[in-house]
């Protein structure tokens, strides 16, 4: 130990070192000198005896200097430092090779970091190690992360790997500080949820045990940063201030740290509270207990210290069964998800963000392919200059280990540099996304940040790349020196004629040809199917159309509640340019509306339809018309529950009879009855979906109005937007019917939200695949460029025999035009397998597009005329009499 | 003067001995360690000069010998080694190593 850390102190101040030890040893030679002179010589002589009698001082410092280092470090060391010479000696090839590969390290560094960002961290401030996410799975393979409170609590009462365990659920509530009241999403919390998530408040306490039980007397509340912020004004006494939660006085006793907003990015959150609130704060319109047992949670938990995750997999799953077994007919199965703030539940993120990672994986691999074939054709270029320079080392001895590892030092050389200066791509290039891409409503500035700024993790990531890279660099050139014979280079002169190019750089450049081929046939699929989504017949017109959601959270009765939303609809209905306007429970989404058995007798075979609830006019404001029937009334009717159905629907439930005025039965018990009263047109009323017939159910909402907090208007308007919206406003806000409203979008809006996945997939394709064209283009321009320099002899003596410049430029062409053509064909069989495996992302295109293939030939030829145009140019211009006279 | 460069002639080992004992009575420099080698051993043991430095750097590596900087009696800068507690230990360690060493390959020798 000590030796070591004298060897590091000796390393810190080596130059010192080796000044002293000449000091010492100069001394040394005085001392012998004024001795022999002592004894009689002359001092010229005593200076050279001296010296003689000290032997070999260069040997003896090297040897003194060996005593302190480690031989291979050293050795190793050196390496590097000689590797660091291309940098001097070829400063063009070495700068392009590491632009290019910082550029493909750095822009498969911020996917990573974005998408590791996005589907792996855990929220802001959370220990997200060894925490798991409660996970069930039916046999349809239909995802839920939701069960009851009853259920989480006995699991939590019997779990012992899996402990703390939390739970939490969302809720719209109004919450009213002084004299304003806003709509904010509250999270009813188990009372260990800040424990679990190991989260420290920045001010106050987290509930306490008491205030957490049904029978507490008062309702506590922590508040997130911006709510401290935006509605307390950063007030320093802002514990035990009082405000109002759906109308009941509860008393703010902490705030969260600033980007907190909840576990999940799915559900943020702006107050937190006990769930034993639940009853108080959510006013069952149901009429049945509290409601408390029933609401669905999302549990989470974190393991013991040296459990395993299958331990815990396995008690969990166990506990779980046992409770399924006593209440349900089907055992779903549990899995433990590794917690992420993204993670569980059928959100976007969840179902499709597995997918988006492995097509960018894919994506990833194939770009750094082409870079690194491209570098490594510049390198092999640059070893085949350099052939006569590794002969004479040979010759002169140099081992072949000895040439690799010098070979390895450039390439490492270029990969560290490569590295650096794609980490620091990276992070600029994140921290310019974070800033662009919107935040989920109501988060923090910053809060992107966390999510999109590379971590440790990144970093590896890129070393990781760097290393493929490095490999790939020196492989070439290695393989070229090893197998280079010896002798007819040392024979040919120092300006001797560099003989053809190997068949692995043409093969490099093929390689490169067909990947941007595959990558560009990809993204060509990808924009297809984009338009084919943006310019599909929805089945209505959701232009003109807004959506007004606004929160009833405040409202205790049924009765109470349908005349405020009636009075809603009647004020909007009112405003100068609303023509049509309807109530609706559920809005496009990014999932899709809750699907349903309908079964037209109770025997049948079920059919799934999508449910919701909505209002007179709903055909109407989608500007359909009832294919038959008559639309839903207004007031509730006597005799039960009237429906809409599509047509697809009713075609299937009753072929070839008309259903008016039939009876179907909703929901898996079937207990839901209601009568067809109208018919409407097929359309995409839920958004955008992979399912190309759906079906739907639309019960009347005056017959039977949902429980749900919140409520929605579809407003069909003529003339401005922003008007509409000033008038929405108005009417809604504090002088008009004072209704917290939720959000005011547009259905277009709505809607492209539901394909902003796809949308995003495409783009990022179409950027990939333009810079991999562009690099495979620039690598084949190099590529025939060097094989017409070769040719300038030939050229020469062709031109001079009489042939015309335009036949040496068709023979360049040739020559680039047949690197493209077996690129393209190899591509071309990549793609299609490629494309079986995206087929789940591509809507309405096959993965055999013919129009999309045919576009990829036509480019390719484009870009090959690009590459091949300067060197055919060059190569008809080359002047036969000067060829000549060289001869 | 019998040079050697290497101290070949000596046993493995022997070089960084007979410096941890020249240095045993007294911090010396380096050209005092080889004329008290040479005058102790009546001019019998004689080390390739410049071949002692390395061997010092060994001793200092092993924290054996710890070094000083001082005026030489010619008026310039010197390094000074001089024993450590752990040198000592060394030196004794060594000592009945070699004489082991010694020992048993005079009995060879004395065989018949």
């Amino acid at each position: 130990m000590e030796r070591l850390l004298r060897r590091l102190r000796y390393l810190l101040r080596r130059g010192r070192h080796d000044a002293d030890l000449r000091i010492e040893v100069e001394t040394h030679r005085s001392l012998r000198q004024a001795q022999l002179e002592r004894a009689g010589l002359a001092p010229p002589d005593a200076v050279l005896a001296s010296r003689r009698a000290l032997g070999n001082q260069h040997l003896a410092r090297e040897e003194s200097r060996g005593v302190w280092t480690v031989g291979w470090l050293e050795r190793a060391w050196q390496d590097l430092v000689s590797g660091a010479r291309i940098l001097r000696t070829a400063p063009g090839l070495t700068l392009t090779a590491v632009a290019l590969l910082a550029l493909v390290i750095g822009g498969n560094a911020t996917i990573y970091s974005v998408v590791h960002g996005i589907l792996r961290k855990g929220a802001p401030g959370v220990d997200a190690r060894d925490m798991y996410t409660l996970s069930w799975t039916n046999e349809r393979g239909e995802v839920w992360a939701e069960r009851s409170y009853d259920h989480y609590e006995k699991i939590a009462a019997e779990a012992r790997t899996l402990s703390p365990l939390l739970a939490c659920t969302f809720q719209r509530v109004a919450l009213g500080i002084e004299d304003g009241v806003s709509a904010v999403r509250a999270g009813l919390v188990s009372p260990n949820y800040f424990e679990t998530l190991r989260l420290q408040l920045a001010k106050g306490r987290v509930p306490s045990q008491e205030e957490s039980r049904p029978d507490a007397p008062g309702l506590v509340a922590v508040i997130t940063d911006r709510i401290w912020r935006e509605q307390f004004g950063r007030a320093d006494d802002v514990i035990g201030r009082s405000l109002t939660v759906n109308g009941r006085h509860a008393t703010v006793i902490g705030v969260a740290p600033p980007w907190f907003h909840g576990a999940w990015l799915g559900e943020m959150f702006d107050v937190w509270l006990p769930f034993s609130s639940y009853p108080q704060v959510v006013r069952s319109t149901r009429g049945v207990s509290d409601g408390r047992h029933d609401a669905p949670v999302l549990i989470a938990g974190r393991l013991q210290p040296g459990v395993s995750r299958a331990e815990a997999q396995a008690e969990v799953a166990t506990i779980d069964g046992r409770i399924q077994m006593a209440t349900r007919k089907s055992i779903e199965r549990l899995t433990l998800v590794p917690y992420s703030a993204t993670a569980g539940g059928n959100s976007l993120v969840a179902t499709q963000g597995g997918r988006f990672l492995a097509v960018f994986s894919v994506v990833t691999v194939l770009t750094l392919l082409i870079v690194c074939a491209n570098v490594a054709n510049l390198m092999l270029g640059r070893a085949v200059n350099r052939q006569r320079e590794i002969a004479v080392r040979r010759s002169l001895g140099c081992s072949h280990a000895r040439i690799v590892r010098m070979l390895l030092a450039e390439g490492i050389v270029v990969a560290v540099l490569a590295w650096a200066a794609a980490l620091v791509f990276a992070w600029v290039v994140a921290g310019v996304l974070a800033s662009v891409i919107p935040l989920p409503q109501g988060a923090s500035a910053g809060f992107a940040q966390w999510y999109f700024q590379p971590d440790s993790n990144v970093a590896l990531y890129a070393i990781g790349l760097a290393a493929i890279a490095t490999v790939t660099c020196v492989l070439g050139p290695v393989l070229f020196a090893w197998r280079q014979p010896l002798t007819p280079w040392l024979k040919a002169g120092e300006h001797s004629v560099i003989r053809g190019r190997s068949r692995l750089s043409r093969s490099l450049v093929v390689l490169q040809l067909s990947l941007s081929v595959l990558l560009v046939a990809v993204a060509g699929l990808a924009w297809r199917s984009l338009s084919i989504v943006d310019g599909l017949d929805l089945g209505f017109r959701p232009d003109n159309m807004l959506i007004a959601t606004v929160s009833t959270a405040a409202t205790e009765e049924r009765e109470a509640k349908a005349r405020i939303l009636d009075a809603v609809r009647d004020r909007l209905a009112r405003l100068p340019g609303a023509a049509i306007v309807t109530y609706v429970d559920n809005a496009p989404r990014e999932t899709a509306w809750e699907r349903h058995a309908v079964r037209a007798d109770a025997a049948d075979e079920p059919v799934r339809a999508e449910l919701n609830h909505v209002g007179t006019d709903f055909a109407a404001v989608h500007g359909l018309t009832l294919v038959t029937g008559q639309d839903l009334s207004r007031v509730p009717r006597a005799g039960g529950r009237t429906a809409l159905i599509n047509k697809h629907l009713a075609d299937t439930l009753w072929p070839g009879t008309s259903p008016l005025g039939r009876h179907m039965r909703v929901g898996d018990d079937g207990m839901r009855q209601a009568q067809v009263v109208g018919i409407v047109p097929d359309a995409f009323f839920s958004g955008f979906r992979q399912d190309s017939r759906p079906n739907f159910v639309f019960f009347s909402a005056a017959d039977d109005l949902p429980s749900g907090s919140e409520a929605s208007f579809y407003v069909r308007y003529d003339g401005r937007l922003d008007r509409m919206i000033a008038g929405v406003r108005e009417t809604l806000g504090p002088s008009g019917l004072a209704i917290p409203i939720v959000s005011l979008r547009t259905m277009e809006s709505r809607l492209n939200e539901i394909t902003a996945l796809p949308r995003m997939l495409a783009q990022l394709l179409a950027a990939f695949a333009t810079g991999a064209l562009i690099i495979a283009t620039l690598g084949q321009y190099s590529v025939v460029l060097f094989d017409m320099r070769r040719r300038v002899r030939e050229f020469g003596v062709r031109l001079a025999l009489g042939a015309s410049p335009q036949r040496i430029q068709s023979s360049v062409i040739r020559e680039g035009a047949k690197l493209s053509i077996i690129g393209l064909v190899i591509g071309g069989a990549l793609s299609l397998g490629v494309g079986q495996l995206i087929r789940g992302v591509l809507y309405g295109v096959t993965p055999t597009d013919a129009t999309t293939y045919v576009s990829v030939a036509a480019l390719l030829a484009a870009t090959t005329l690009v590459a091949c145009a300067i060197p055919a140019r060059l190569a008809s211009r080359v002047d036969p009499l000067r060829v000549l006279r060289e001869e | 003067m019998a040079l050697t460069n290497t101290p070949s002639d000596l046993l493995p080992g022997t070089l960084e001995l007979l410096i941890l004992k020249a240095l045993a009575h007294g911090s010396k420099h380096g050209y005092g360690i080889v004329e008290h080698l040479r005058l102790a051993s009546a001019d019998m043991l004689a080390v390739g000069e410049s071949a002692l430095y390395p061997a010092l750097q060994r001793l200092l590596l092993n924290g054996w010998v710890k070094a000083k900087w001082g005026t030489s009696e010619n008026n310039r800068r010197a390094r000074y080694y001089e024993l450590t507690a752990a040198g000592r230990k060394q030196l004794a360690a060594e000592q009945a190593e070699f004489d082991r060493m010694v020992g048993a390959i005079r009995r060879v020798l004395a065989e018949t």
